[in-house]
C-alpha cells in the first residue's frame, strides 16, 4: 500500500489531501518499517487501539476519506480507494495548510479551527494579502463544496456540509447563497426520497459493522439489494451495491 | 472542518461511536498520537484540508 499512498499523496496533497497513517503497533518497529518502506505521508499512533475501534476497523489495512468540512465521504480498503471519491475530497480543500501560516498569525488561526469565517476575514485583512486571499478561497469553496456535493447526487452529504457551511458563514453574504442550496433538497420530493434511502443506507451500513452470523447477513444484503434497486443510478445504489459487496466477501 | 482533536475515545457507547463513522456523518473527535513526517502538530493543523487517514500495520 505504501507506493500508493505515496503517489496519492504526491498527487493530492498539492491540491489540499493530506494523508496521516495510523497503527497500533510500536514506535521503534514503526520508524524502521516508514524507513524501509519509503512512506513519505505523515504518521501517528493509536495506542491500544482507540481510534481503530471508534472506526470499527475490522480489518487492515483500512481508510478513511473526510472531506475539508470533516464529512466522512468514503471508507473502506484504501486499494479500493477510487480517485474521484479524492477528488470530490480536494474540490474546495485549502491549498496551502494552516501550518504555512505566519506563527504570529494566531488570531486567524484561532478563528479558522473554530470555523469562524467572518472573523477569520477580519483577522485575514490585519494580516496581509496572502492571508486574505486564503480565506477568500476557504470561504468560496464553502459554497462550492456543497454544490458538488448536489451536483454529485449526494444529498446527505450536501446537508451535513451545507448546514455547517451556513454557521460558519454566519454573517457573510455567502450564508445565504448556502442557505437557499439547503432549501432546494428540503422542499424537492425527489431529493427528499434521496436522502431519505441515504439514511437508510447508513442504518443499514452500520448494522452491518458488527452484523454476525450467515442469516443477518443474508437478510442485510437484501435489504441493500433493494434500495439499490429501487433507487437505480443514484448514489443510493451505488453505496448500498457496494456495501451489499462488502458483506458477500465476508460471507 | 476539522475539529480539535483530543480524542477521549471513551468508546462506552458504540452506538454513540458507530453513528460518527459513517459515510456521511461528521468525522469524531479524534486524537492522533506521535504524528511524524509532517509539520502539522494536531488534527487541528489539518483544518481546511481533505484527509486520508489509513489504519495499518507492517506484520
Amino acid at each position: 500500500m505504501v507506493p500508493h499512498m505515496n503517489e496519492l499523496d504526491a498527487k493530492f496533497g498539492p491540491r489540499g489531501l493530506s494523508i496521516v497513517g495510523v497503527t497500533s503497533e510500536s514506535k521503534q518497529d514503526t520508524e524502521k518499517w516508514i524507513r524501509a518502506k519509503g512512506a513519505k505521508y505523515a504518521y501517528a499512533y493509536d495506542k491500544g487501539g482507540a481510534l481503530s475501534g471508534a472506526f470499527g476497523v475490522r480489518g487492515i489495512p483500512h481508510a478513511v476519506l473526510v472531506d475539508p468540512s470533516g464529512t466522512i465521504l468514503w471508507r473502506g480498503h484504501p486499494g479500493q480507494l477510487d480517485e474521484s471519491e479524492l477528488e470530490a475530497a480536494v474540490s474546495g480543500a485549502l491549498q496551502k495548510p494552516l501550518w504555512a501560516l505566519a506563527k504570529d498569525q494566531v488570531d486567524l488561526r484561532r478563528s479558522l479551527v473554530a470555523d469562524d469565517l467572518a472573523a477569520a476575514s477580519k483577522a485575514a485583512e490585519k494580516a496581509g494579502a496572502d492571508s486574505a486571499e486564503l480565506v477568500r478561497a476557504w470561504i468560496a469553496a464553502r459554497v462550492v463544496a456543497v454544490k458538488a456535493a448536489i451536483d454529485r447526487g449526494d444529498y446527505r452529504a450536501a446537508m451535513a456540509v451545507g448546514e455547517r457551511a451556513e454557521k460558519a458563514l454566519a454573517g457573510l453574504p455567502e450564508a445565504g447563497e448556502v442557505e437557499e442550496l439547503l432549501a432546494k433538497i428540503k422542499k424537492d420530493p425527489k431529493t427528499k426520497e434521496i436522502l431519505r434511502a441515504q439514511q437508510a443506507v447508513e442504518a443499514l451500513e452500520l448494522e452491518a459493522l458488527t452484523a454476525q452470523g450467515k442469516k443477518k447477513t443474508k437478510e442485510l444484503i437484501e435489504k441493500l439489494e433493494k434500495q439499490a434497486a429501487d433507487h437505480p443510478g443514484t448514489i443510493v445504489a451505488e453505496r448500498a451495491q457496494r456495501a451489499a459487496a462488502e458483506l458477500k466477501r465476508r460471507k | 472542518m476539522l475539529r480539535r482533536i483530543a480524542l477521549p475515545l471513551v468508546l462506552g457507547c458504540l452506538g454513540t461511536v458507530a453513528r460518527a463513522q459513517t459515510v456521511g456523518s461528521q468525522l469524531p473527535e479524534l486524537a492522533l498520537e506521535g504524528l511524524s513526517q509532517s509539520e502539522a502538530t494536531s488534527v487541528e493543523d489539518f483544518t481546511g484540508r481533505a484527509l486520508l487517514i489509513e489504519f495499518f500495520a507492517h506484520w
